[in-house]
């Protein structure tokens, strides 16, 4: 921390290690100069390999001169092998005498020369080197030599045990010098890779516009001044100039190697790098070249590639073979890949244009489209989020609605209550009375519209179950009519209603059809003229089923017909009249809630309302709630002409019930057949 | 003797409405205005023949006080409530109410209604279903009762006066209690000839018979319209 973050220290350590670096470079050869060459781990010089080759060699002029001198016996010595002869024996005696003692003798043990004196040849060696000799055998003869304890000239055997005897008083010393320095310099080097690019009162890894050079170019520098430094040493060794050189060379290659410590410590080693540059300087021209550009450069790209391949194969290369096909096939595969997943993701565009939401494709199975699926997912998901808040407030409001409809009920039962006993009273003012008509009628019909702001509220937000099945809607239409004929009648109004013979089936809510009915009947029993008609057609079109109700209206209709539909608007005439104006909404909302259509037109006074559904096959076995026999008999059946008994009389009774006074009764008609093969639900 | 009605409404002024209703037609009403004191009224009284229950009411609702009331008595009891949706009615009907009415409601139909009540629990001299063994020619579905023998109609003991077609349509409803009818169906076997066209004289018919028969023609209790598919007179126990 402090040490590392201290420059001094840093500096210091740096001139440590050169100096221990260089300290240890010097030491190590020294070592292997006193270690090797002068084999400086030996006992005693004797034992050494200088000392070895010393002897060989003097061996070798003994043998020579023990030659000569043989062949000067037999007289047959050349002129030249004289001067050799003489030039050896010069060597081997010098006048002022030798550091070795020798003898040659042969086999029987008899000395033939020598360098000492004395009768006994051997025994002087041995005696004057102090038993330490060598018996070489040389030809027939044998040699005994070795240096003598006593040195007295000066010579090479001199020489070579003064050496050894330096490098063995030094060599311990450099060797120990040697390992301290390595272990040193290791120690320092180690330091200062831990403290590269921390600074004083600074986080992390600092660095400095030094880095930012490329690495590649630092890379080289390095190998540069390394390659210079050692190539300097190599020749010439032990020059000042030369050793400053590379000593600066060695400065200069640990400075760059630091900055490349620092960048791989802040993980910017390829960042800083060229390679890096040039990736990124391509990623920007082709990320701003346009799409076109883009594959105009593949496929020429792709081009050349092939050219060559086929030039390579018109030359009958088997690789280009190989690679032509293959690149192709990696391309069509490419290809086919690429058409998949666009259909892929055309096909979720179509969903998501089908109203679907939220996750509309894997992404991870178009690779290639990937982009475009991930904004698909966000776009889908957004909608979803936007449906659910919409769908959350929308519930929300009923649920405001609902309950402030039950605080409101509370109240206004009290007040329907008390205005019913008012009536009780005896309260004989015609005046009075009439208030309380009034009061009576009021909140009865502030009863009725909070019922229908309720339906309404639920209606639109979709909050309410629908039950579809298979109904008649012929029948429908009967049963809605037979509910209000009264009430039109009272009017003057008389309902003509024309439908198809056979029954007209629909898949619908039979309550909510009802309820879109009644609203409609309601509306013509309010707003109609006293004493016209009102005409209800039910129409089959191909598979469309059209029911449509048409009423004079009492009242000018000036309003587009969209208002009409609109909550809480009405012909300004039909203010005071009674109803809460949601009806032709809430039954638009039904008829939408049952996949159907429901349109107004106005044509002058003439108010038509057309309600679309779409016709289905009568239910094959037509299975009404709570397992009632069928309900589709329109057609007539001769059977049933025979007393009044009842049509699904058999199939009903169940036992315990009692019916006693009807037996089984005798119509057997169609309709007993059609209930008979009908499974019980 | 009066008959006793335990009241229930956390609205007094509800309460008190309904006492007076039913104090002119001659019951003894007991009030409480919450479940604890409807159970404590119970206890106290063991005359009581019916309750009237609100729903929303503080310290015990009405739901869970007839849940307790159920569990000792099996007098009639009315849930009386703002609650108008389906789900509500289902529940208060499934845990054991008798009837159910909606506030606002009209008071004539709540007197009816609690008649009804009346009647089918304290009707003495033999339960309908007895009544009904004894003579072959009577049908019973819950308060209606029909003779085919004297050709009358009774709904809750009141006489009911019926044409001779809308007591054709009735008698055939109640010989197939609980199966759905379309009009043609009805036509054919009511009136003998094959129906045709676009004739709605069954709902007018069906019509004018349950605004005679039901205390809300609008809300039967016996002939149902199943809409898109005909009518069928509910069984009732």
């Amino acid at each position: 921390m402090s040490l590392k973050n201290n420059l001094f220290a840093k500096v210091f350590a740096f001139g440590l290690f050169i100096l221990f670096a260089v300290g240890g470079v010097l030491t190590c050869t020294l070592a292997w100069y006193l270690y090797v060459e002068r084999e400086a781990y030996a006992e005693q010089y004797t034992d050494t390999a200088p000392y070895y080759q010393s002897i060989y060699s003097d061996v070798a002029q003994i043998q020579a001169y023990g030659r000569l001198l043989a062949k000067a016996g037999a007289g047959t010595l050349t002129s030249e092998e004289e001067g050799q002869a003489e030039y050896l024996h010069s060597y081997l005696f010098p006048p002022a005498g030798s550091n070795i003692a020798w003898a040659l003798v042969d086999t029987e043990g008899n000395a033939l020369l020598t360098n000492t004196s004395g009768s006994d040849p051997v025994a002087a060696v041995k005696e004057q080197t102090g038993s330490d000799f060598e018996q070489i055998q040389a030809d027939t003869h044998y040699v005994l030599i070795g240096m003598k304890t006593s040195l007295t000239v000066n010579d090479r055997y001199s020489e070579g045990a003064a050496a050894f005897a330096e490098a063995r008083k030094w060599g311990r010393l450099v060797l120990f010098g040697a390992g301290s320095c390595i272990l040193l310099s290791v120690a320092l080097f180690a330091f200062l890779v831990a403290a590269a690019g921390h600074r004083r009162d600074q986080e992390g890894i600092v660095l400095n516009p030094f880095d930012r050079i490329w690495t590649e170019a630092v890379l080289l520098g390095i190998v540069l001044l390394v390659a210079g430094g050692f190539s300097t040493l190599g020749g010439h060794l032990y020059t000042y100039e030369i050793a400053l050189i590379a000593l600066l060379c060695l400065v200069g290659a640990l400075i760059l190697f630091f900055s490349l410590v620092r960048r791989a410590k802040a993980r910017m080693l390829f960042k800083t790098s060229l390679l890096c540059l040039l990736v990124r300087l391509f990623r920007v021209i082709f990320r701003h070249l346009k799409l076109t550009a883009r594959i105009l450069g593949f496929l020429i790209a792709y081009a050349l590639l092939q050219f060559l391949l086929i030039l390579g194969m018109t030359a009958g290369n088997p690789v280009a073979v190989f690679f032509f096909i293959t690149t192709n096939v990696a391309l069509f595969i490419l290809v086919c890949l690429g058409f998949i997943q666009y259909h892929q993701v055309c096909r979720a565009t179509e969903r998501m244009a089908a109203g679907e939401l939220g996750n509309l494709i894997d992404e991870n199975t178009v690779p290639f489209f990937h982009q475009i699926a991930h904004n698909l997912n966000s776009t889908g998901q957004a909608m979803t989020l936007a449906v659910e808040k919409a769908t959350q407030s929308e519930r929300m409001k009923t649920e405001l609605i609902t309950n402030v409809s039950h605080d409101i009920k509370t109240p206004l039962t009290s007040i329907i209550s008390y205005v019913g006993l008012l009536h009780t009273t005896d309260i004989k003012d015609p005046k009075a009375l009439e208030y309380i008509d009034i009061l009576d009628r009021k909140s009865r019909r502030l009863g009725q519209l909070m019922a229908d702001l309720v339906d309404a509220s639920k209606v639109t937000s979709g909050n309410i179950a629908v039950n579809m099945e298979v109904i008649n809607l012929g029948e429908l239409v009967k049963q809605a009519g037979g509910e209000f004929e009264s009430r039109l009648e009272e009017r003057g109004i008389q309902l003509v209603s024309t439908l198809p013979d056979a029954p007209v089936f629909v898949y619908a809510d039979g309550r909510h059809m009802w309820r879109v009915l009644d609203n409609l009947f309601s509306n013509t029993a309010k707003y109609a003229l006293d004493g016209t008609r009102v005409y209800v057609d039910l129409t089959v079109i191909g598979r469309d089923v059209l029911l449509s109700v048409k009423n004079i209206s009492r009242d000018a209709l000036n309003i587009p017909s969209e208002e009409l539909m609109e909550r809480f608007v009405r012909g300004d005439a039909s203010r005071n009249t009674e109803g809460s104006g949601l009806g032709l909404s809430i039954a638009r909302s039904l008829m939408e809630l049952q996949h159907g259509t429901m349109n107004i037109l106005i044509d002058g006074d003439l108010f038509k309302v057309v309600l679309g559904l779409r016709l289905v096959d009568p239910p094959a076995p037509p299975v009404p709630p709570e397992g009632a026999p069928d309900v589709s008999g329109q057609e007539p059946s001769p059977g049933t002409a025979e007393g009044d008994g009842p049509a699904g009389g058999p199939v009903s009774g169940p036992a315990g019930e009692p019916e006693p006074s009807k037996p089984a009764p005798q119509n057997g008609g169609p309709l007993r057949r059609r209930l008979r093969k009908k499974p019980r639900s | 003797m009066a008959q006793t009605i335990l009241v229930c409404d956390d609205d007094k002024e509800i309460a008190a409405a309904i006492d007076i209703y039913l104090t002119a037609e001659g019951y003894r009403v007991i009030q409480a205005y919450d479940g604890f004191q409807a159970l404590d009224a119970i206890q106290k009284n063991e005359d009581i023949q019916l309750i009237l229950m609100d729903i929303m009411m503080p310290r015990l609702d009405g739901v869970r006080a007839t849940m307790k009331i159920r569990e000792t008595r099996n007098i009639p009891i009315i849930m009386l409530s703002a609650k108008s949706e389906d789900n509500d009615k289902i529940l208060g009907l499934n845990i054991g109410a008798d009837d159910y009415i909606t506030k606002p409601f009209n008071p004539m139909e709540l007197i009816a209604r609690v008649r009804s009540q009346l009647r089918r629990y304290t009707s003495f001299g033999g339960t309908p279903e007895a009544e009904a063994a004894k003579n072959p020619a009577v049908m019973v579905n819950g308060g209606l009762e029909l003779d085919d023998g004297a050709k009358r109609v009774t709904v809750d003991g009141q006489e009911v006066s019926l044409t001779p077609v809308e007591y054709k349509i009735v008698k055939f409803f109640m010989e197939n209690r609980g199966l759905v009818f379309s009009s043609a169906q009805i036509y054919e076997s009511v009136w003998n000839e094959p129906s045709y066209g676009a004739d709605n004289i069954v709902a007018v018919h069906i019509r004018h018979i349950r605004e005679k028969i039901e205390i809300n023609p609008k809300e039967p209790r016996y002939i149902k319209v199943i809409w898109g598919h005909g009518y069928k007179m509910e069984k009732l126990g």
